[in-house]
C-alpha cells in the first residue's frame, strides 16, 4: 500500500512533536515554575533550588523518556520486521524478563539499598544473560522459530525465579518494592540512570539501525531475502544483540514499560507504506513520544499519588490494541 | 544493463542430504549461456532441493560453477548480483505496494541507504512492464490475486537483471495466457544471453518452450537435453508412471499426460 503521507513529512512531524513533548516534560512537575525561569535555569551554573529540580530531576527525566521510548518504539519495529511478525514486542526474546530479573535481585538481597546503582548493573548483567542464553538455544543459525522458543522458554525461567524472589521475600516492604519497580517508572532518576543506560541504548540503536534493508529483503521470506545477498545470520545477531544493548539498559533504568514496542509500530505502519526499514526511524520518533506523553500524564493525572509509567501504557495501551485487532479484523474479512 | 557477458553455468558432483537422506546424488550438468533449461521430475525428485543448492541457501558437496568460477565461494551480496532465484513458497509478509516488492531485487545493486538511481528505476520499470502489472503498480501486493501476487513476484526477480535466473515453478497459480507471457519473458531473457533455469511440471509448456530439458528422479539426472529426446513414452512411463499423447504444433512438440500406467 502507498505511504498516505511522504516520509520526510512523517519523520519532521514526529521529530516535531518529540520536542514539544520533551520541552513539556521539563516544564511540568510539582514544583510549579515558571517557563522561562526553568528553562533558563536548565543551562544555569548556579546551584540554586531551581537550577537542582531543573537538572537533577527533571531532565534526566525528560532524557530517559525520550530514549526509553525510541528504544522501545525502534526494538518492537525490528523485532516485527525480522520475525515477520506484528506480535513481535522488546520482551519477547526474553531481556526485559531477565533484566527485571537482575533487578529484583538487587532489591531482594538489599544488594540496592547498599548501593544504589546497583540496581540497574545487575538488571543489565541479566540482559547480558539473557542474550547469551538465547543465543546458546536457538544455536546462532537463521531459524526464526527457534529465536522465539529461546525468548519464550529465558522469559519463562526469568519470570518463574522473580516469582520465587517475591514468595521467599523477607518482609512485605520487601515485595511491595521489588513489585512497584517492576510496574515501571521514570520518577526520582538521576543523571548517573542517563550515563549508565544512555551509552547502551545509543549502541543497540545502531545495531538496529543497520538491518533496514534486510528486513524489507525478509518481507519475501528468508529464502529470498538469503538470495539478494543478505546474510540472515548476520541480521540475527544484529537485531538480538542490538535489542538486548538498548532494552536491557531501559529495563535496568525504568522497568517493564508494556505495549509501547508493540503499539507504536502497529499505528506507524501504514503512515510508512508497510517498510520495515522506515518504520525503524518513525518507530523510534513514535514510541520517545508515547513514553514522553505518558509521562507527563502519570504527573498531570494523579501528582500525589505516583501511578506507575508501566501502569498507564498498559492500561492505555491494551484496549488500543485490542481496537487495532477488531479493526485488521475488518479489513481482512 | 549491468549484465556482465555471456556466463555458462555448470553443476559438478553436487549432493545434498537433508535429515540424513540424500536428496540430490552427485549430480552434474552443464547449462551453456543464452538457454532456457527446464528442470522437470516427479513430485519428491529434489527440484527445489537442486536449486536451492546451487543457490548456496542449502549446506551442500560439490561444485558450482559459473563462468570457470566457483560460485558459492563468492561473498553473497556479489552472487545476488549474478543469479537471481525465485522461491516457490512466494511470501510477502506486508502490504507493500506493488513497485515496492519489485524493487527489493534491486537490493543486491544498492549501497547503503542510498536511494534508488536511474538505472534501479528503469530495470523495475522493464519489470513491471514485463510481467503486465503498470496498472497494479499501487496496489497492496497482498491484495492481490494469486496469479498476480506470482507474477509481481517474478518481476522482483528480472528486476534483479541477472546473468543466471534461477526459477521454482513459476508457473504455479498462472493463468494460460500469463503462462505463455512468462515463456515468452525467459525465452527473451535467454536470447539476450542469459541463463534461464525453471523447475516446470507442465510438461506441454516444457516441451514447447525450454531450449533444454533436464529430467530428474531420486535426486540423480535421468535424461537430458532437448525437449524431442528427452520426452519418450518410455521414459514418461518409468519416471511419472504415466501414458502420454505426443502430438505437433505450430510451436513444436506437443506432450499431453493422459493416463497413469
Amino acid at each position: 500500500m502507498r505511504a498516505p503521507i511522504s516520509y520526510p513529512l512523517l519523520l519532521s512531524l514526529l521529530t516535531l512533536l518529540v520536542v514539544v513533548l520533551s520541552t513539556m516534560s521539563l516544564l511540568i512537575g510539582p514544583a510549579g515554575i515558571g517557563i522561562w525561569t526553568s528553562l533558563s535555569a536548565l543551562f544555569s551554573g548556579r546551584q540554586d533550588v531551581v537550577s537542582i529540580v531543573m537538572q537533577e530531576i527533571r531532565l534526566p527525566r525528560a532524557i530517559l523518556g525520550a530514549t526509553i521510548g525510541a528504544t522501545l518504539g525502534l526494538s518492537g519495529a525490528a523485532l516485527q520486521g525480522y520475525l515477520r511478525n506484528p506480535l513481535a514486542e522488546p520482551g519477547l526474546l526474553g531481556i526485559s524478563a531477565t533484566a527485571s530479573l537482575g533487578a529484583v535481585i538487587a532489591i531482594y538481597t538489599g544488594l540496592s539499598a547498599v548501593f544504589s546503582l546497583a540496581l540497574p548493573l545487575m538488571a543489565l548483567a541479566g540482559a547480558v544473560i539473557a542474550v547469551l542464553l538465547v543465543r546458546l538455544l536457538a544455536g546462532g543459525g537463521a531459524a526464526t522459530i527457534t529465536l522465539i522458543l529461546a525468548g519464550v522458554a529465558v522469559t519463562s525461567f526469568a519470570g518463574a525465579l522473580t516469582s520465587l524472589a517475591l514468595n521467599l521475600s523477607p518482609n512485605p516492604f520487601a515485595a511491595l518494592e521489588i513489585v512497584f519497580w517492576m510496574l515501571g517508572s521514570l520518577k526520582d532518576r538521576s543523571m548517573m540512570h542517563v550515563w549508565l543506560s544512555v551509552p547502551f541504548m545509543f549502541v543497540g540503536w545502531l545495531m538496529l539501525a543497520q538491518v533496514g534493508r534486510a528486513l524489507d529483503a525478509l518481507t519475501l521470506g528468508e529464502e529470498a531475502a538469503a538470495s539478494l545477498g543478505f546474510k540472515l545470520g548476520t541480521v540475527q545477531a544484529l537485531v538480538v544483540l542490538g535489542t538486548a544493548a538498548s532494552v536491557g539498559a531501559a529495563t535496568a533504568v525504568a522497568g517493564a514499560i508494556g505495549f509501547v514496542g508493540l503499539v507504536v509500530p502497529h499505528i506507524l505502519r501504514p503512515l510508512v507504506g508497510s517498510h520495515p526499514s522506515r518504520l525503524l526511524a518513525a518507530s523510534a520518533l513514535g514510541g520517545a513520544a508515547v513514553v514522553l506523553a505518558a509521562d507527563i500524564a502519570v504527573r498531570l493525572i494523579a501528582p500525589e499519588r505516583d501511578i506507575k509509567l508501566g501502569v498507564l501504557t498498559a492500561l492505555v495501551g491494551a484496549p488500543f490494541f485490542l481496537w487495532l485487532i477488531f479493526k485488521t479484523r475488518r479489513e481482512l474479512r | 544493463m549491468t549484465t556482465t557477458g555471456a556466463q555458462r553455468l555448470e553443476i559438478l558432483n553436487l549432493s545434498v542430504s537433508l535429515g540424513g537422506r540424500t536428496v540430490v546424488d552427485k549430480l552434474s550438468c552443464r547449462l551453456e549461456s543464452g538457454s532456457f533449461v527446464g528442470l522437470i521430475g516427479p513430485n519428491g525428485s529434489g527440484k527445489s532441493t537442486l536449486l536451492k543448492a546451487v543457490m548456496g541457501l542449502l549446506p551442500s558437496v560439490g561444485e558450482v560453477m559459473l563462468n570457470g568460477e566457483n560460485f558459492l565461494d563468492k561473498p553473497p551480496k556479489e552472487r545476488a548480483q549474478l543469479v537471481a532465484y525465485l522461491p516457490q513458497d512466494g511470501q510477502v509478509v506486508w502490504p507493500i505496494a506493488v513497485e515496492d516488492l519489485v524493487m527489493l531485487g534491486r537490493a543486491p545493486h544498492r549501497s547503503g541507504f542510498a536511494p534508488p538511481t536511474e538505472v534501479d528505476r528503469a530495470a523495475v520499470e522493464s519489470a513491471l512492464a514485463a510481467m503486465d502489472l503498470g496498472s497494479l503498480r499501487r496496489r497492496s501486493a497482498r491484495e492481490l490475486s494469486g496469479g498476480e501476487k506470482a507474477r509481481a513476484l517474478i518481476a522482483r526477480t528480472l528486476a534483479q537483471d541477472t546473468a543466471v535466473l534461477i526459477a521454482d515453478e513459476p508457473t504455479a497459480g498462472l493463468d494460460p495466457s500469463h503462462q505463455i507471457a512468462l515463456m515468452e519473458t525467459f525465452c527473451a531473457k535467454a536470447r539476450e544471453g542469459r541463463t534461464v533455469l525453471a523447475s516446470l511440471h507442465d510438461l506441454a509448456l516444457a516441451a514447447q518452450w525450454c531450449d533444454q530439458l533436464i529430467l530428474i528422479d531420486d535426486g540423480a539426472i535421468v535424461a537430458a537435453g532437448n525437449p524431442g529426446t528427452v520426452l519418450t513414452a518410455d521414459v514418461l512411463a518409468a519416471v511419472y508412471g504415466v501414458e502420454a499423447y505426443f502430438g505437433e504444433s505450430r510451436r513444436g512438440l506437443v506432450v499431453a499426460p493422459i493416463a497413469r500406467v
